[in-house]
């Protein structure tokens, strides 16, 4: 029996696989160059100037000037309307994230099956979310006009007398929480690829315990949906904090500033008002926000999220 | 020894990487051009092409382009003129400006000026007097408050295009059938509410007002300055501090406008009109549901062309009750290009040729705008329809007319003022002394910042 002999790398050898390995590299940030100037010209260098254009007052026209904190301190204490912004935008953020998440899951649990067309359905329920932003929004607001929208002539029908959903402070948020909620069909494509990876067998064995539907659905279902659904909550989540379209097209921030959405607040200071040293400092609140949103879930995501094969504590 | 070295993949891709990312490299390189040596002349570029923008597209508008281009290109072998219509201009200036590819541009007086004050444009003095034939601005009636829209630090940066102002459009056959006669020249806010409500009223019996007296916009500064300069206030102070609408002048003004929609009921509410809107009825005006509109004299050209269901005239503004007077505002727009223009000269001489005589009067005459140069206001404007076009002409002649108020600042300022605050109580969501104080508020607030 012969063991292979162990061979020393010699200098000349050392030097030539130094030389191989390195040209490796180079083969490497070669074939990645282009991406990685493209993100240094147009992610990464917009990035930092926007950090260091926070703190400066610049309107394109004069030179920046240093300000300092002081765009901090305005939003937080002397702008009535950023404040208003940022409330509004969470109030939509609440109820638009939990209402399109059951939505997506209801659909997609109603889509999980067998039958012949299913996919037909599947096909149409997922249509309105690949819809152009600004065409929805038109489209939605004839559906919200007060006397002739298709809502009102409905909820008409049985006899509610619809209110003047985009043009009442008090509706006009319901609206858009409305609206939003028919864009679920990427999420329910993702809850759908869920459901098929839960194991049949977990299911097969809640119904020898004697589960009911409900039982499966809260004690198999969603557990094992669990990190999809997380995954969309945070994606949802950092979404809707980036709203935008529907409310420029719609009722540009109106009425009476009840849906002036942060980015939309963002929008004018940059490109209306000129103010684009405000603009980058609203830029980093958000930021800094949705990064603390998304580090809490992470945190509590270890209560509820269960992943296949890590061990119950 | 012939080599048989064969080419592996990896070398294939390796090469392929490598030209790929030097092709992308060579790319995006901007050419610079060869200095030209001692002695020698700099190459001729024998075709040039010029830019112009301008954010509006009607076709009218694009015909006075359109023809301005075709006569510039005429005159000048070798130049190509490339007009684009950007409805996002307030957005595209910006990208241009940072670029330095600014073309020459329609401007309006919000941004203009503050950009004069940084040198942003081309001077167009030298070649004022090379036109064929010369421009004399002496002819140009720029409006008090506008100077800095056409000049900077004694240069002439601009060429005057347009002064738009309100005008009060009417359907005659509306007051016709309610018996009404045409108002003199001399009515009152009084008699102007009388009259609006006389033509407010149900048409078709079903119990729904269908015909209102009187319409307008709340959303800038000026729906609302005709009223409050009439009535003797100001939109803003002198030294730009403080945004004066709780004075009893402006605030009264402001109150005989919510009146007329919420006391009187002779302006359709915001509801009203949406739901029209949602009918087809894109111009309630134009659609034969108003009596009386608000409006500019931009807009007597396009009624000529597009209001054929019935016979439409204008009026003079009603007098304030407080002060026995009228007010006109104007707001100006011109023609300027680049200080870093590649061909200045040229640049310059096509900002003249969009304002100069010959452009100022086919505006005149297709109505568009009222020109600038005083001849073709005159000669060219001022001719039917509609029937009592003089107005026009009466109304600069008046004593006081005055421009819009240009500061730092003022888009922020009269979108937040007007658009925003004072609209809350105009869609009745705000009473009205809550919106004029929130008005003045934030008003002084952006103002404070500049």
């Amino acid at each position: 029996m012969t063991s292979q002999p162990q061979t020393a790398v010699r200098p000349a050898e050392k030097a030539s696989l130094f030389g191989w390995w390195r040209w490796r590299r180079i083969e490497g940030y070669l074939f990645i160059a282009p991406w990685l100037i493209g993100f240094v010209a147009f992610v990464l260098g917009p990035f930092l100037a926007s950090f260091f254009l926070s703190f400066a007052d610049w309107n394109l026209v004069r030179p920046p000037t240093w300000v300092g904190l002081e765009h901090y301190r305005t939003m937080f204490t002397n702008d009535p309307k950023y404040i208003k912004s940022f409330v509004n935008t969470v109030y939509f953020t609440v109820f638009h994230v939990p209402l399109i998440l059951v939505v997506a899951l209801f659909i997609a649990l109603l889509l999980n099956r067998q039958l012949p067309g299913i996919g037909v359905f599947r096909t149409l329920f997922y249509l309105p979310s690949v819809t152009a932003g600004v065409a929805t929004a038109i489209l939605w607001r004839f559906i919200f006009n007060y006397h002739y929208g298709l809502l009102n002539q409905a909820i008409g029908l049985v006899g509610i007398d619809g209110p003047n959903w985009l043009g009442s402070t008090k509706w006009a948020m319901p609206a858009f929480i409305i609206m939003s909620t028919w864009g679920f069909g990427s999420l329910m494509v993702l809850y759908l690829a869920g459901l098929q990876g839960v194991p049949r067998e977990l299911y097969e064995a809640a119904e020898i315990d004697g589960a009911t539907a409900w039982d499966k659905l809260l004690n198999v279902t969603i557990p094992m949906m669990s990190p999809v659904i997380f995954f969309t909550m945070i994606m949802t989540i950092i979404g809707s904090f980036q709203i935008f379209t529907a409310a420029f097209v719609m009722t540009e921030g109106g009425p009476a500033d009840a849906t002036l959405f942060y980015i939309l607040y963002l929008y004018r200071s940059a490109f209306q008002w000129l103010r684009i040293g405000y603009a980058s400092a609203m830029a980093w609140i958000l930021f800094l926000v949705i990064l603390a949103l998304t580090l809490i879930q992470l945190k509590l995501s270890r209560r509820w999220v269960f992943y296949a094969g890590e061990e119950l504590t | 020894m012939v080599s048989t070295k064969k080419i592996t993949r990896r070398t294939f891709l390796r090469t392929s990487a490598f030209a790929g990312t030097a092709g992308v490299l060579a790319a995006c390189a901007v050419p610079v051009a060869a200095p030209a040596g001692d002695g020698a002349a700099a190459p001729m570029m024998e075709d040039v092409t010029l830019r112009m923008v301008t954010h509006y597209g009607s076709p009218v508008r694009r015909e006075f382009t359109t023809r301005v281009k075709d006569i510039f290109e005429a005159t000048h072998p070798g130049v190509t003129v490339e007009v684009e219509v950007a409805p996002d201009i307030d957005v595209r200036w910006q990208t241009e400006v940072a670029a330095k590819t600014l073309p020459v541009m329609l401007w309006d007086a919000n941004l203009f000026c503050e950009m004069a004050a940084q040198g942003v444009f081309l001077p167009l003095d030298d070649r004022l007097p090379m036109q064929t034939p010369p421009v004399d601005m002496d002819d140009y009636n720029v409006p008090t408050g506008a100077e800095c829209m056409v000049w900077h630090e004694g240069q002439q940066i601009a060429m005057p295009w347009i002064n738009g102002a309100p005008l009060l459009y009417y359907n005659v056959d509306m007051f016709e059938e309610a018996g009404i006669e045409r108002p003199s020249d001399d009515w009152t806010w009084d008699d102007f509410v009388d009259v609006t409500k006389e033509l407010t009223r149900d048409t078709d019996g079903d119990g729904e007002i269908d015909q209102w007296g009187y319409m307008q916009s709340t959303r800038w500064d000026e729906h609302f300055a005709q009223w409050i300069f009439a009535n003797g206030g100001e939109i803003v102070s002198e030294d730009r501090l403080h945004t004066p609408l709780d004075t009893p002048e402006a605030a009264g003004a402001i109150e005989f406008l919510y009146d007329l929609r919420f006391t009187h009921k002779v302006w359709p509410l915001a509801e009203q009109m949406e739901a029209l809107q949602a009918l087809g009825i894109g111009s309630l005006f134009n659609g034969g549901r108003v009596a009386m509109t608000y409006g500019g004299t931009g807009g007597v050209g396009g009624f000529n062309r597009s209001v054929t269901d019935f016979t439409y005239d204008i009026l003079h503004f009603p007098k304030s009750p407080a002060t026995g007077q009228r007010a006109l505002w104007t707001f100006m727009q011109n023609f300027a290009g680049p200080i870093w223009s590649e061909h200045p000269d040229l640049d310059a001489d096509l900002a003249i040729a969009l304002g100069g005589p010959s452009s100022q009067r086919w505006a005149g005459r297709t109505k568009i705008q009222v020109p600038i140069y005083t001849p073709a206001v005159e000669e060219d404007y001022a001719t039917k329809p509609p029937e009592n076009i003089r107005v026009v002409p009466e109304m600069f002649a008046e004593p006081g007319v005055q421009h819009l108020p240009i500061f730092n600042g003022k888009t922020e300022w009269l979108q937040t003022v007007f658009g925003g605050e004072l609209t809350k109580a105009f869609i009745g969501e705000a009473s009205l002394a809550d919106a004029i104080t929130s008005a003045v508020a934030e008003g002084d607030r952006i103002l404070a910042r500049q």
